[in-house]
């Protein structure tokens, strides 16, 4: 078992917006106990647009996250820093299976709860990981 | 949509100060480079796609419950196949 790691629970700032909603700057996290380990990364200002996310150690304990000088850039880190990690989950509609985008993580600066969604260039990962 | 033909090597203009060179040509895929200002935000349209995807199912998902359970199965039985190194 994956030890959890708590989520931050105020608002998150994508300074860059998040692909597909470039306009949207403001998250939440939205949890429930019942929806464990299952988040929802919540528009502010777009109720309508409410993606769900897992921790993408949740899926693969040796996830090798890569960021470049303009991800820290654009998220405010210095050295190591505090990094909260997850991946966008498509639910499916029933007959296709859950999936989660290990290629684009979403990688949130705990010390300032600054946001990117970083795609990892260098790697072979799956944007449509099937959990199953 | 304007259609045009590019060598490996070559490039071409989108505006003033956005560049798109073709770097490589493979069998299935071409490698890009893009010179732009910072403050072009540019996104593989995978991407957004998959984002809009992913939150246009979260909504529509009629059964929003059972996809949950379905996923927090789907969860348990990966972490019982493969068994987690404590780190």
């Amino acid at each position: 078992m994956v030890e959890a790691q708590p989520l931050p629970s105020g608002v998150l700032r994508f300074p860059e917006g998040l692909p597909g909603f470039e306009n949207l700057t403001q998250f939440v996290l939205l949890q429930d106990e019942d929806l464990v380990p299952l988040a929802f990364l919540a528009s502010l200002v777009e109720p309508r647009v409410c993606l769900p996310v897992l921790p993408v150690r949740r899926l693969d304990t040796d996830y090798d996250l890569r960021l470049d000088e303009d991800d820290r850039r654009v998220l405010h880190l210095t050295g190591e820093g505090d990094l909260l990690c997850l991946a966008i989950v498509t639910l499916g509609d029933g007959a296709a299976p859950p999936t989660a985008n290990l290629l684009a993580p979403i990688v949130v600066n705990l010390s300032n709860w600054t946001a990117k969604q970083v795609i990892q260039i260098h790697s072979s990962y799956s944007p449509a990981l099937e959990i199953a | 949509m304007l259609v045009f033909r590019r060598n490996a090597g070559e490039s071409f203009l989108v505006g003033d100060n956005v560049e798109v060179r073709i770097l490589e040509i493979g069998r299935n895929q071409v490698k890009i480079g893009v010179v732009a200002p910072r403050e072009i935000g540019i996104y593989r349209s995978e991407i957004s796609r998959l984002n809009r995807k992913a939150a246009v199912d979260s909504l529509q998902s009629v059964d929003l419950k059972n996809a949950v359970l379905a996923l927090q199965r789907a969860l348990q039985k990966r972490e019982k196949d493969q068994p987690v190194k404590s780190t």
